[in-house]
């Protein structure tokens, strides 16, 4: 089911939703769902596809990958990188989400940008339960024009879940640190 | 392999894998460390979070929670692709396990 705004208000307040940092006053939770914003540390692609080359995705090695074919990019404080029609890059959420066993999520993208042509994921916008850490964006601009991105705008937006029942026995809290 | 033959354990064992420097590398955006290691020739790979790791990259956190056919299930942290699970014998996690 998914969870409204004083659902997810409850979650944080009993800890089963960690979403750090949070700005309680900063209209931060939706109806429905829980705005999040972009980190400062990007990975933007290198150049235009590469011919020639092929990919096992059952053989590569995600970090060499990416730092073969993506450069840093660095929108920290007032920077800002300018996001071009047709490029993917690498973000992550400035907020580190932690959910409880009882809970999933998915992040998906905000109107405004999405009417632009950027989307934050790739069809993976699914975060498991007992996830805790920054959240991975795949991003892309499929619209016509440059889009300039700054850290902390508001990028995309949670929404909560909670399961028919808790994740697998063995499973709560194991690595939580 | 049919979930039927799973054998959950009453309570987890917590253990630490050991990582080898070439088997763990920091993902690019410093949130992630992405594992490949290489367990009598077959690979087993994990995406996981960088707070689970330790600084040097030398150990993993895992959990047996139960045993398919001879094998232990090993579940890894979670990332955002997911709960890795690495079903291996026990002689191999005896290999690979921090004692």
């Amino acid at each position: 089911m998914l969870l409204s705004d004083r659902d997810i208000q409850r979650a944080i307040d009993e800890g089963e939703l960690i979403i750090d940092p949070f700005d309680s006053d900063g209209g931060m939770i939706q109806p429905a769902s829980v705005d999040l914003r972009l980190g400062p540390y990007l990975r933007l692609q290198r150049g235009m596809p590469i011919t020639g080359v092929v990919i096992d995705p059952n053989e590569v090695d995600v970090t060499d990958h990416l730092t073969r074919y993506t450069e840093p990019a660095d929108i920290s404080g007032d920077k800002t990188m300018d996001f071009a029609p047709g490029i993917f890059v690498i973000g992550q959420t400035l907020e580190r989400v932690t959910l409880a066993t009882a809970l999933a999520g998915r992040v998906e993208g905000r109107s405004r940008l999405a009417r632009l042509g950027i989307g934050v994921h790739v069809t993976a916008p699914k975060i498991d339960p007992g996830f805790s850490n920054t959240i991975t964006l795949e991003m892309f601009n499929i619209g016509p024009t440059t889009i300039r991105l700054q850290s902390g705008m508001v990028i995309c937006t949670l929404l909560v879940e909670r399961l028919s029942s808790p994740a697998e026995t063995g499973y709560d809290g194991m690595f939580q640190g | 392999m049919s979930k039927l033959n799973v054998r959950w354990y009453d309570e987890p064992e917590q253990i630490k894998i050991a990582l080898q420097p070439n088997e763990a590398k920091l993902h690019p955006l410093g949130n992630d460390v992405f594992i490949i290691k290489y367990i009598d020739g077959q690979r087993f790979d994990a995406l996981v979070p960088t707070w689970t790791v330790g600084d040097d990259l030398a150990s993993v956190p895992a959990a047996a929670v139960g045993e398919v056919d001879d094998k232990v299930i090993l579940y890894l942290p979670v990332s955002n692709e997911g709960r890795p699970r690495w079903d291996i014998t026990k002689q191999q996690l005896a290999d690979i396990k921090i004692t």
